[in-house]
């Protein structure tokens, strides 16, 4: 069952678009109320499985960062061709894809929404054994070694938590656990997005929202790539009530709207197709 | 007395990685339980951190050169084979980390 999604407006032609990215485990689901809402702003939105993360569960052992990295690019190309103006978004692992296609394509991409940026694991909900993680990612133990999800699975708000864990239980929105071999090939996208070099290259608008209680990991990330690229404009806002799901948690209306702003003030174009 | 104890902990630790990684490629890693699994994996990874910082120290106490060689592969070996392997391969790496783990306990009795 896919469960990619495309919102296009079929009325009338649209020229601005969102290519979402879903998060490391996850899957487009986890970016559906979002897509509404931005379609609801006039942009055709498109989100679709990451490599690794389709029907086939054991294609999440064996995915590399590399192929995260040509199918982002290939999409951002395919959408580019299309419209006269693309905004990337993503969560977790989307927004450090969304970031590496800014850096590929500074002169096209129109901005970025960069949720829960995901370059580091040091959130709070990670066991103590922890600092074990670079000897496990290096040895033989990262095919053997499964991380689980387990509570609070990235929402602070317990009644949108209970609904995601029924969810999760019956493997149709997402993975359960996070393999270390795919938790391996993050950190070695984190260490090709963090090149200074490639850093500098962005210049498009940025807006950075993660959660100051994020337990999966801290703002940090964020921080990293806020303070490396040359963006004219970029911002970082820090929620106080949500863990890393911002998209599903406490403050998710807040990260909706101010999202929605910033591409409407980014937008060289301004039609309302919901008007 | 110091390195007799130093002998006796490496050999220990070895033998009780080399058996753990056993156990759980034949029993634990399938488990559904996934946070004893993570428990497991944790309690096995402590043992291999301690296993290549005693390869290292005996790479330091070994007289000769070719002696401190081997000690020297010993602690760079868990590193070389987690690199080299991939999904596919990995029960044949494991294998050979068996084989060099029961290898090194063999060269130091």
């Amino acid at each position: 069952m896919s469960l990619d999604f495309e919102l296009i407006h079929d009325d009338v032609k649209t020229r601005r678009a969102v290519l979402l990215f879903h998060g490391m485990t996850g899957s487009p689901f986890e970016l559906k109320k979002y897509g509404q809402y931005l379609y609801g702003l006039g942009y055709d939105v498109y989100a679709d499985c990451l490599p690794g993360h389709g029907d086939k569960v054991e294609d999440i052992y064996t995915v590399k960062y590399q192929d995260w990295l040509e199918f982002s690019y290939q999409k951002f190309e395919e959408l580019d061709s299309k419209y006269d103006e693309v905004f990337l978004s993503g969560l977790c692992l989307g927004a450090v894809l969304a970031i590496a296609v800014a850096q590929k394509y500074p002169d096209r991409v129109r901005g970025v929404v960069a949720l829960s940026t995901t370059l580091f694991l040091d959130g709070w909900r990670l066991p103590w054994y922890s600092f074990l993680l670079p000897l496990g990612l290096s040895t033989l133990l990262r095919f053997y070694y499964t991380y689980p999800e387990c509570d609070p699975h990235g929402i602070k708000n317990l009644r949108t938590r209970n609904i995601v864990k029924k969810l999760l239980q019956k493997g149709d929105v997402g993975m359960n656990d996070f393999p270390m071999t795919c938790i391996y090939e993050l950190f070695k996208l984190s260490r090709f997005v963090r090149n200074k070099k490639l850093m500098k290259k962005v210049i498009a608008p940025f807006l950075f929202i993660h959660s100051q209680e994020d337990d999966l990991t801290s703002p940090k990330g964020s921080k990293v790539v806020y303070d490396a690229i040359s963006s004219e404009y970029k911002t970082m806002i820090v929620l106080n009530d949500s863990y890393h799901m911002v998209l599903y948690d406490n403050e998710k209306d807040y990260v909706f709207e101010t999202a929605g702003n910033f591409l409407n003030s980014h937008s060289g174009i301004k039609e309302c197709v919901a008007c | 007395m110091l390195t007799a104890l130093l002998k006796y902990i490496y050999i220990m630790n070895a033998g009780l990685l080399g058996v753990s990684v056993i156990y759980g490629k034949l029993f634990v890693f399938r488990k559904k339980e996934a946070m004893f699994v993570s428990d497991y994996c944790a309690g096995v990874a402590l043992c291999l951190g301690l296993y290549v910082i005693m390869s290292f120290l005996y790479v330091g106490l070994m007289p000769d050169v070719f002696s401190k060689s081997v000690m020297l592969f010993f602690a760079f070996s868990p590193f070389i084979l987690g690199l080299s392997a991939n999904y596919n391969t990995e029960k044949y790496f494991t294998a050979l980390q068996i084989l060099f783990i029961a290898s090194s306990i063999a060269y130091l009795v």
